[in-house]
């Protein structure tokens, strides 16, 4: 086949020889993305900092490796998904969405929300979700970004 | 004056990059306002701010302190700092 129709069966060509586990994997993660892309666009800043744990400041468990190969897969799956789509590639939708599945997995993950200065006077921002030691998701162009973090030394009262 | 409470900060060699924790909006402090952030992170009165800042950058005078005064209000202005009752 040619031209568009030839290009979505090459797309849907993988998917078709999945295994069944592999093919459920898919469809979650599409779930979980097009959910994201929403969460992410109109879920209020203070909520979608909570949501992601931004603010929490005790390290990540340690995670058996089973578990961290599993949300490896996870988080590559989310990936493709989130690359094949328009509008939801995002760093931040693809963090949200491989959250939401760790959880459903109850692996335990952090995210991470980074800054650089990509220009003088202009900022970047990336996100990125750990497991244990291991980012599976936003990596590894997290590297390059420094992580925000609390600000714990205010005595201030709120 | 203090640092108001919630927000996020990241060190961009020397300089302060906040995020405002409710509304997400980022603020990048150059070297002085930095400095200024810094000594926000306990109460401080705002006339020991301008005393400090013209030590340690020998203003010798007041030339700096319509800029401090004003970068003090933004800060203020953008919920990223508050007063202190005490």
């Amino acid at each position: 086949m040619s031209g568009l129709g030839g290009l979505a069966v090459r797309s849907l060509r993988p998917v078709l020889r999945a295994d069944l586990p592999t093919k459920a994997l898919i469809v979650e993660a599409l779930l979980a993305v097009l959910w994201a892309s929403l969460v992410a666009r109109l879920t209020p800043w203070r909520r979608l900092a909570g949501r992601l744990d931004l603010k929490m400041t005790e390290p990540p468990p340690n995670v058996a490796v089973d578990r961290i190969v599993t949300a490896v897969h996870v988080g590559r799956m989310v990936r493709r998904i989130a690359n094949a789509l328009v509008g939801t590639n995002s760093c931040l939708v693809q963090a949200i969405a491989v959250r939401w599945m760790l959880r459903c997995r109850g692996i335990p993950c952090r995210s991470a929300l980074g800054v650089r200065q990509s220009a003088p006077g202009r900022l970047e921002s990336h996100a990125w979700v750990r497991v244990g030691d291991v980012v599976v998701s936003g990596g590894p162009q997290h590297r390059v970004f420094i992580p925000f973090e609390p600000d714990t030394s205010t005595r201030s009262r709120s | 004056m203090v640092r108001g409470p919630g927000h996020l900060s990241a060190n961009l060699d020397g300089d302060i990059v906040l995020m405002h924790g409710d509304n997400g909006r980022y603020f990048m402090l150059d070297t002085i306002g930095s400095r200024i952030w810094e000594l926000l992170g306990e109460p401080i009165a705002v006339s020991t701010v301008l005393e400090s800042l013209g030590q340690e950058y020998e203003t010798g005078g007041t030339d700096h302190e319509d800029d401090t005064l004003a970068f003090l209000q933004e800060l203020l202005d953008a919920d990223l700092a508050q007063l202190d009752p005490h």
